[in-house]
């Protein structure tokens, strides 16, 4: 008899927990607008008056078969973080924010200090924070309504784009989480991307460097692969270095090792140095000489070190100039002073004053199968 | 004969109970509370815990298979003791209301933030009641199974290993610490749980060597709280963990599977079963004490009445912060009570058994 109690029971649990999900917590696919990128720009107060405000802009994918556009974009104004309710006034569709994946942010907005807003994001729980970060130089709106017959997605290209490239490590990766872990981490600062358009596509054009939360200078997009060998390890990448007036090799299938070695001098002074192991092929060497003889070889091998370590310095200087540590040289650092030696210092100007050289050791696998 | 619990069980049953809804704070309450490289706090407090069980241990022995009243009645006059009894009845069911009312709050914040928390617990207690009533033995088997479904979390975890930098560690030890007591209650109270071992008398064989599940059943949890920090100390920079909420739900969000995105969410429900366990044990221990004080009773009328009561009471707090700060406080009657008792049981027994001596 007992055991038919638990029917009417089980019953009463199966209806109370159906219920459960309230009206305002169902959430049907083809009813929703799952947004993929948001995008933000400054609008300038034209007036005195006038305070500046953010343009948010949305794009999220179109469910609807009969449609005839992969996407739709949502663009409003608004002085505070209420954006969200003004975007969802705008469409049919129940705009949800948990398939995320790139915020996109004009460097204008970067310059002023970007914790602000990220904050909404990083606060509300439903987004992950492997959302990716990037940044602009152009409008945002812009950016997110370019078109071109072969990118039907625009947010998926950008996504697939900041994935790709951050695979192979050829870019720092950058999403919430490293923003905010590195922003509060007193021995690094972060570094985001940055996107433009070109006229065919859009396109990786740079690294972005901050001090603080404030966007402080830039890693040009040719330079980013020794800035990349200076941040950390990367897997598989390909750089053309010229060695000489008409000569240039291109190495490929590189791997760099990072191995950073600091010290502290007589007078107190650090000195660093950052070590790269280097390892690729060489595929391509223009201006062709021939390298016959093993002597020529590691002369070439020798004027590659050159070049790559003048590269890497001249970041190096950038970031001492920008007082900007993206490359974590304080991570290191901070084992050399005791905890209240460490608060005290003034660690963007030591780093700034610090000497740092880089040494680079190239170990070609091979030359290629017409070497 | 009942059937008896054997070590096995009591190491899964005690380790269970231990992890609740803490762990999901545990390396941020390391890292505001302790400073720089916190987690290193948890192996002290865990030898301090060994030696809170070991004198659990010594009661157990002293005892010689008693139960706990039993023991209680050695020394203290009936009326005394059923009071006792019931006061902790009260605690135990209150902390494992909270338990569940702490879960369903951080479920509403993740994932439904419109959904009335009410019902939901509701069906969470009516689960709860089920499993109260099946007895201890059955209990273990069901929770054997939740067991082995949720400890491989610890272990994905462990695939942050490549994001995870030896230099954010930093150089430095404790640190910044806010205050250093707070801390060893909140993570004292994320032990709490190897008390059950003293309810658990009665379903166990004659001799005492069960207990060696209890010492095993910290290590594991020792283990697992040390892993779960060590990681979250490595892949988030010190002031980005003292700033979150739940980084144990972050870390999930970061393990990658090749087919599903987002696994947090899903993990998320995985949690849900090492709440409801550490929920439901508690309620069991309530009830336990309960059916001491009115032993003729069928143990449904306790659990039944017990899970009602404290449904409406701990209705009171609504926000997450307040729910948290409920916690805290019965965490920190229950570290009392789990220090006080062995500690009276044993002084008891040993002045009943001097008088014993001097009588004979």
């Amino acid at each position: 008899m007992r055991k038919y109690l638990a029917v009417p029971v089980l019953a009463f649990v199966t209806v109370a927990a159906s219920g459960c999900g309230t009206q305002a917590d169902k959430r049907v696919l083809e009813e929703l607008g799952m947004i993929s990128v948001m995008g933000f720009d400054l609008e300038e107060g034209r007036s005195e008056e006038e305070v500046n405000s953010n343009r948010t802009t949305v794009l999220f994918p179109v469910i609807n078969p009969r449609a005839t556009v992969e996407e739709e974009v949502l663009s409003v104004t608004s002085r505070s973080n209420n954006s969200r309710q003004e975007l969802s006034r705008m469409t049919d569709r129940k705009l949800v924010f948990g398939q995320l994946r790139t915020a996109v942010f004009n460097a204008r907005i970067a310059e002023n200090g970007l914790l602000d807003d990220l904050d909404a994001l990083l606060r509300d729980p439903t987004l992950g924070t492997r959302v990716k970060l990037a940044l602009t130089d152009h409008n945002v709106h812009d950016l997110l309504t370019f078109k071109h017959p072969a990118i039907p997605r625009i947010g998926r290209y950008i996504d697939l784009l900041l994935e790709k490239e951050s695979i192979h490590l050829f870019l720092p990766r950058s999403n919430l989480h490293t923003f905010y872990r590195d922003l509060r981490d007193d021995g690094i600062d972060p570094v985001i991307p940055i996107i433009n358009p070109s006229t065919d596509s859009i396109k990786l054009d740079g690294i972005g460097l901050f001090r603080d939360d404030r966007l402080a200078g830039r890693v040009k997009a040719e330079e980013m692969p020794y800035f990349v060998m200076l941040y950390g390890d990367f897997r598989q990448g390909v750089i053309t270095v010229q060695v000489g007036q008409t000569e240039f090799v291109t190495l490929t299938a590189l791997r760099s090792e990072r191995d950073v070695r600091i010290r502290r001098k007589a007078g107190g002074a650090l000195a660093a140095e950052i070590r790269i192991l280097l390892n690729g092929s060489v595929v391509e060497d223009f201006g062709y000489k021939n390298h016959k003889t093993k002597k020529s070889w590691e002369e070439l091998i020798r004027k590659i070190n050159r070049k790559v370590e003048e590269k890497c310095e001249r970041q190096i200087r950038l970031m001492q100039k920008l007082r900007a540590d993206c490359i974590g040289m304080g991570q290191y650092a901070r084992r050399l002073y005791s905890y209240p030696e460490w608060k005290k210092l003034d660690w963007r100007e030591t780093f700034a004053d610090m000497d740092i050289r880089v040494k680079v050791d190239l170990h070609v696998k091979d030359f290629g199968v017409y070497p | 004969m009942n059937e008896k619990l054997n070590a096995f069980h009591i190491v899964i049953l005690i380790h269970m109970t231990q992890v609740g809804v803490t762990i999901f704070s545990l390396p941020r309450i390391c890292a505001t509370h302790f400073g720089t490289n916190g987690w290193i706090a948890i192996l002290p407090i865990g030898l301090v815990v060994f030696a809170n069980v070991a004198l659990i241990h010594a009661v157990v022995r002293l005892g010689g298979g008693r139960s706990l009243p039993e023991m209680l009645g050695l020394f203290l006059p009936k009326p005394v003791y059923g009071a006792l009894l019931l006061g902790m009845s009260c605690m135990y069911a209150l902390s494992a209301c909270l338990t569940s009312k702490q879960y369903v709050l951080m479920y509403e914040l993740q994932s439904f933030p419109a959904t009335r928390p009410y019902v939901f617990r509701a069906g969470i207690d009516i689960l709860i009641f089920f499993l109260v009533i099946i007895g201890i033995y059955n209990l273990s088997k069901a929770v054997t199974v939740i067991f082995f479904s949720t400890i491989v979390i610890p272990f994905t975890l462990l695939s942050l290993y490549d994001e995870t930098e030896l230099v954010r560690y930093t150089p430095f030890f404790l640190k910044e610490g806010t205050d250093f007591m707070a801390g060893c209650f909140e993570v004292y109270a994320a032990y709490l749980g190897f008390e059950i071992s003293l309810f658990l008398i009665p379903y166990v064989g004659r001799s005492t060597r069960w207990f060696r599940g209890v010492y095993v059943a910290n290590t594991v949890t020792t283990v697992v709280y040390l892993i779960l920090s060590i990681i979250a100390f490595g892949f988030f920079s010190y002031g980005q963990l003292r700033d979150m909420l739940y980084p144990l739900l972050e870390m999930t969000g970061h393990v990658q599977l090749p087919i599903i995105e987002r696994v947090d969410t899903l993990m998320f429900t995985f949690f849900f079963l090492v709440a409801l366990v550490t929920a439901t044990l508690y309620f069991w221990i309530a009830t336990e004490l309960f059916s001491y004080v009115f032993p003729k009773l069928d143990k449904r009328w306790p659990a039944a009445f017990l899970i009602t009561v404290t449904y409406f009471v701990s209705s009171i707090p609504n926000e997450l912060d307040l729910v948290t700060g409920w916690l805290r406080i019965m965490g920190k009657v229950a570290i009392a009570t789990a220090i006080a008792l062995p500690l009276l049981l044993i002084g008891g027994m040993l002045i009943t058994r001097a008088r014993r001596a001097k009588a004979s």
